[in-house]
């Protein structure tokens, strides 16, 4: 589905910088799970949060189906796979490696929430890492 | 404006446009069923009433929507209509219903918990959703969409729809759920009914809720969501007339095992998950394990079929040069409401209003009409003068993006100009003005006077396609023995994704990988000059794209221009 410009690219931003941040934590794998209703029902709860659904505002979820589904992160992840910002290693294809260093997006989402934003942005990053982040070994 | 307010004010214009359309029609009642010939699907009986709707003239609109918009410039027998489609789908949805009822016949006891047999009267619901699914598709098929549905309006009018009924439908689909909606479609119906040309006692007038939300693939009662499914779904009928279709009449060979699909497809209940789940069950459209293997047919088929012809990219220009003209009509008629613009395209229902003959020039040679920039895409796509491939984009051609970080977000911003209008617009505006600034230089001066009076932005066209999504594997749960109780005398049935058998993830990560291409076409003359622009624009920031030489060699290009790094760098100075 076609979306207004700058919705969309908030919701791609806020994406990348969610990844940067994962990859950027040691106590984490820079990978998450490539769990399909998982991640779904992250961005769809992301949404439902009255803090941090800003971050989301353009994703449409059909909620008439076996769970909220949105096909915009379906198409954003592809993108991703594409340009090469993740990547689904073989053979499993269980993960989603996070294959750049820092996303030069971060500051510049960062840069533009509230200070109750900020908190709640960290919140969700939080909550990304403990639902669908792969502890790192020690 | 509020949600309610924008429904309101769309369905007052629908309704009024087809009640100019009903205006003059006196449906004819037939004693009998009637028989109709399909390239695809054989012999297909149609009811009487069915009869009398496509007959009407807001059916017969869409003889004159080809089913693959231009696509018949690249392959010339992709002739075929949006009419042909709506039959061939109303069969498809009449085999899905019956092979549904058979299984459910054989296997399950009448009135159980697994009885989800279909009524006659759900048939003839489920038979005039498919009659009505494309009705309202405009000129050009998808090429408008993209271009209405982009609008603040018709934005408003998804985001009620969506929050409203939590389905996700595309533009077209809600503008056919508009128009049986609307009230004058509504007063047709009641003539069909008072006529008895439409059964009164299969039909109430309730019935058009059902009817309607069955095209953007809602129902009130998840318990028979498998009813929308077969109209507007992973597997539903309409994507398994379009793409045996489309591939039969544009020429490439695609083999499905439709049969075998057809045979083996059931309607399912199961426990529902999520945080949205109110209702504790869903039924829906499903495979057994024995028809995987045909579906996996029909998605890997759907999936060559982008490569073949929706991505072809010679299609993916004619359609660019469509979306420019259709774009500037659009943002003429809105700018300027007395400006001559044809067609006059001021409001997303506006589009209703045309069809594809109402584009072109019809007399020869094809004059230039209405606004000059329209008129003369119009004119040139009538002559089938098309712009040439002027760079491609692939992840085949660029240097180091898995070394380069700043390459990889430089892609990704490219990428992201797909669904972003404005983006790609000042993108196409940067490679207008390097590539004008190149002919006026002193080593091209001469040879490009003429070229540097006639060039024109609308000259250069940036295309990003999306890629490809499957839905259908994690949509379509399948139904298998519970773990550990195979063999035993009461073996428990559990439920997986269809991406757990088919892990279809695989095959469009590679698709992307090898086949996906974006592209920068240009007007013949100039193809040249804009390749080098191109290549100077996209290796410096924010895109650091460095393309390998067949993303120039493969375009064919007379005599490409040398680009290296000063005279790119020295290109971009000033503009």
């Amino acid at each position: 589905m076609e979306t207004t410009c700058e919705t969309r690219l908030e919701a791609r931003k806020f994406l990348l910088s969610l990844f940067a941040d994962l990859a950027d934590d040691k106590n984490y794998e820079p990978r998450f799970k490539a769990n399909h209703r998982g991640l779904h029902e992250f961005f769809w709860r992301v949404k439902q949060d009255a803090q941090t659904g800003a971050f989301v505002q353009d994703f449409l979820f059909d909620t008439n189906g076996n769970y909220p589904h949105c096909e915009q992160i379906d198409e954003l992840l592809q993108e991703f796979q594409l340009s090469g910002v993740l990547s689904r290693p073989n053979p499993t294809y269980k993960f989603n490696d996070i294959r750049v260093k820092k996303s030069p997006y971060s500051d510049e989402f960062k840069n533009r929430l509230t200070p109750t934003q900020v908190d709640a942005y960290g919140g969700a990053v939080a909550a990304f890492k403990r639902e669908l982040g792969v502890a790192a070994s020690k | 404006m509020q949600g309610e307010e924008v429904l309101s004010e769309f369905l007052a214009r629908v309704s009024d446009f087809v009640k100019r359309s009903l205006s003059d029609y006196r449906p004819e009642r037939h004693a009998k069923p009637k028989s109709i010939r399909d390239a695809i699907w054989g012999t297909c009986p149609f009811n009487p009433w069915e009869i009398a709707i496509l007959d009407s003239p807001l059916l017969q609109r869409l003889r004159d929507l080809r089913q693959t918009g231009v696509a018949s410039l690249v392959y010339p027998t992709a002739l075929h209509t949006r009419f042909d489609h709506t039959l061939g789908v109303v069969t498809v949805a009449s085999r899905i219903v019956r092979s549904i009822n058979e299984k459910h016949l054989e296997r399950r006891a009448p009135g159980g918990p697994q009885d989800l047999r279909i009524s006659h009267k759900d048939h003839r619901r489920v038979r005039l959703s498919a009659l009505l699914h494309d009705v309202g598709h405009s000129c050009l098929s998808h090429v408008s969409e993209t271009i209405f549905g982009a609008t603040e309006e018709f934005g408003r009018l998804i985001r009620h729809i969506n929050v409203t009924f939590g389905v996700t439908p595309k533009p077209h689909e809600i503008m056919s759920w508009l128009v049986v909606r609307c009230e004058a479609f509504g007063a047709f119906i009641d003539t069909l009914r008072q006529s008895e040309i439409l059964p009164e006692s299969d039909f109430s007038p309730g019935d058009i809720e059902d009817i309607a939300g069955n095209i953007i693939g809602y129902r009130k009662d998840p318990k028979t969501k498998f009813l929308a499914d077969i109209i507007n779904g992973p597997m539903d009928a309409d994507k398994l007339d379009y793409l045996a279709r489309d591939a039969y009449f544009a020429g490439p060979t695609v083999v499905y095992d439709l049969d075998r699909f057809l045979h083996t497809v059931d309607a399912i209940e199961y426990p529902r998950c999520g945080p949205t789940a109110e209702e504790p069950t869903v039924a829906r459209l499903s495979i057994p394990i024995e028809g995987v293997t045909a579906l996996e047919q029909i998605i890997i088929s759907k999936l060559m079929l982008f490569s073949y012809l929706y991505h072809h990219h010679k299609i993916r220009c004619v359609e660019g040069m469509c979306h420019e003209a259709l774009a500037r009509c659009m943002e003429v008629s809105k700018r300027h409401p007395r400006a001559k613009t044809y067609p006059r395209l001021d409001h997303p229902v506006s589009f209703l209003s045309h069809s594809d003959r109402s584009l072109f020039p019809v007399s020869w040679p094809p004059p230039v009409m209405g606004d000059k920039v329209a008129g003369e895409l119009f004119s040139m796509l009538a002559r089938r003068e098309l712009y040439k491939r002027a760079l491609i984009i692939s992840r085949l051609f660029l240097l180091d993006l898995d070394a380069n970080d700043h390459a990889k977000f430089g892609f990704e911003r490219l990428l992201g100009y797909g669904t972003d209008a404005a983006g790609r617009g000042e993108l196409r505006q940067h490679i207008f003005e390097v590539a004008k600034k190149e002919m006026g230089s002193r080593r091209h001066r001469e040879a490009a006077k003429g070229l540097l009076r006639r060039f024109r932005p609308h000259h250069v066209i940036v295309d990003i396609p999306r890629s490809p999504t499957v839905e259908e594997t994690e949509a379509v749960m399948v139904p298998v023995l519970a773990e550990g109780t195979r063999g035993a005398h009461h073996a428990n049935q559990d439920f997986v994704p269809l991406s757990d058998i088919f892990p279809i993830e695989k095959w469009v990560d590679a698709y992307n990988a090898i086949k996906w291409r974006g592209h920068v076409f240009a007007v013949d003359e100039a193809v040249r000059f804009v390749n080098a622009a191109a290549r100077a624009v996209l290796a410096a920031p924010p895109y650091n794209l460095q393309f390998t030489y067949q993303a120039t060699d493969l375009c064919k290009l007379d005599e490409p221009i040398p680009l290296p790094p000063a005279i790119g760098r020295s290109l971009l100075a000033g503009v």
